[in-house]
């Protein structure tokens, strides 16, 4: 995976499509701007899985996903309640938050098998909580900080 | 006098209790907890449960629930149960188990709406915590301000857009090496800390704000969360620093609460705030909200930690108002993961 220090500080234009691959320096802005498009490019069934640190802005662009796949109502963190659904303008959404989780056979008390195999979009949060049961068919996005830069992500697509 | 046992399954907790009503006064008879009861549910030998294991525990807690208020499923009335919003597998177990129960034994069945119970939590304990007023729920889940000209009709005022409060703390308390739940450390950590070392922003909060803007009553947490994850990776030694960050996280989302709460009071010139969640038992918190409703003559009361958090009681309670006023739902009584109090005017 590339470092944050080794994406050119001028390389700030969008990634290309919601399915290229690489790594993207945006602002907050671009990242909004990245998940609507990208929400409005998908089609179910989907499976997102959102990684990085307390604070990278996971919840920031899970929220522009659903935005661009038609949710209208408000996207708060899944974090307590561990799934959200919505309905979008193609299926229903799952956002997922397994951060609670302690290992991965409580996913089976949260419903994970059943909502991944409805024809849904499902946004996972903290994906590797879940262990071996992470489905193969996934679109990776991972952010990461830059240094003391608030504004400043770094967003990698498709990487494992 | 009318018997309702409750049940709440929506996410982490497994609890059932039996309240005793009379008219609209309610005494709690038994409030059953799981995590907080788990050696009396299950006696000395205490089964190894994952988290939400509603199905292992729902049986032995609701039976709990009845001994101890020295009952049998015979004498309740009316059972009350979450149906929304949480886990709609976590729900469904309270649920399916509420209507068996209900349909075995003959019982009217009324589906509860979770928030709708943490609204009426606190008047178990405080017989004037009761309508007109403004409350305050504020939990690991949810953020609500909502007014309540009285019991079943609701304006919901403002909401977390991201984070909800006890999340906030939670993550925070990650962020400072503190234990979780991140509530009390960090409490008792920012008591020791100076409030003037660090200063975060407050979200979603200013001088010139007027009603007629869309985040008037609105808050948001997850910037404050950025905030002080950065000022501690700017910091050169956390442990001088860290009761500091600690206080002026606590003050940033305090102040906006408590100031939100001041307009909602304001605005409905009500003389009582109803606090409800978790959150609730900050005694900062508390004292804040104090303090800026004491112009307004305004009275507020906190649940104790028992009926602040997740439980049945305030399902029951709720129960108990909708048994009195409404018909019992009918055996197609569903779980849903998300849905508007009832009573909510738009």
């Amino acid at each position: 995976m590339l470092s944050p220090e080794s994406v050119p500080v001028a390389d700030v234009e969008m990634p290309a499509s919601a399915i290229a691959r690489g790594s993207w320096r945006l602002s907050r802005d671009d990242l909004v701007a990245f998940g609507e498009r990208m929400g409005r490019a998908l089609a179910p069934p989907h499976v997102v899985a959102l990684s990085g640190d307390l604070g990278s802005g996971k919840t920031t662009l899970a929220q522009a996903i659903c935005r661009g796949y038609g949710v209208k109502e408000n996207v708060t963190s899944p974090t307590f309640a561990l799934v959200h659904a919505y309905e979008g303008k193609h299926s229903t959404v799952y956002h997922c938050d397994l951060y609670r989780l302690r290992d991965e056979s409580e996913l089976t008390n949260i419903g994970w098998d059943d909502l991944l195999n409805e024809r849904a979009l499902v946004l996972i949060e903290w994906p590797e909580r879940a262990g071996s049961r992470l489905p193969e068919e996934v679109t990776h996005l991972h952010l990461d900080h830059v240094g003391d830069q608030t504004d400043v992500r770094v967003l990698t697509v498709g990487l494992e | 006098m009318t018997l309702v046992l409750g049940i709440e399954t929506s996410c982490d907790e497994t609890s059932a209790a039996v309240l005793e009503g009379h008219g609209s006064a309610a005494r709690v008879r038994s409030n059953i907890i799981l995590s907080q009861d788990v050696h009396r549910v299950f006696g000395g030998v205490v089964p190894e449960l994952a988290s939400r294991a509603h199905l292992t525990a729902i049986v032995p807690v609701v039976g709990r629930a009845l001994d101890e208020a020295s009952v049998s499923l015979g004498d309740i009335d009316t059972i009350a149960v979450t149906h929304a919003p949480g886990l709609v597998g976590a729900l469904l177990v309270g649920l399916c188990y509420a209507k068996a129960l209900a349909f075995g034994a003959g019982k009217r069945i009324f589906g509860v709406h979770h928030m709708e119970g943490h609204l009426f939590a606190t008047s178990l304990e405080h017989p004037d915590a009761v309508p007109p007023f403004t409350a305050l729920l504020v939990s690991g889940g949810h953020t609500l301000l909502i007014d309540c000209p009285r019991w079943g009709h609701y304006h919901l005022l403002g909401a977390t857009r991201d984070d909800a409060a006890g999340e906030a703390f939670d993550k925070v308390a990650k962020l400072l090496g503190l234990p979780y739940p991140g509530g009390r450390p960090i409490e008792q950590l920012a008591a020791s800390g100076d409030p003037t070392r660090f200063r975060f922003p407050r979200p979603m909060l200013r001088r010139n704000q007027t009603r007629a803007d869309a985040d008037y009553y609105d808050v948001s947490f997850s910037g404050l969360k950025t905030a002080v994850l950065l000022a501690v990776r700017a910091s050169p030694d956390m442990d001088a620093d860290r009761a500091h960050l600690a206080r002026a996280f606590q003050d940033a989302l305090i102040e906006t609460l408590a100031e939100k709460t001041a307009r909602a009071a304001r605005e409905f010139k009500r003389q009582r705030i109803v606090l409800g969640g978790g959150v609730a038992c900050n005694r900062a918190l508390t004292a804040a909200i104090v303090e800026r409703v004491a112009a307004l003559g305004a009275v507020v009361y906190a649940p104790s930690p028992r009926l602040a958090t997740d439980n049945a009681a305030m399902i029951a309670r709720a129960g108990l108002f909708h048994a009195g006023h409404d018909a019992a739902h009918s055996w197609n009584l569903n779980a849903y993961a998300t849905l508007p109090i009832p009573g909510l005017a738009t």
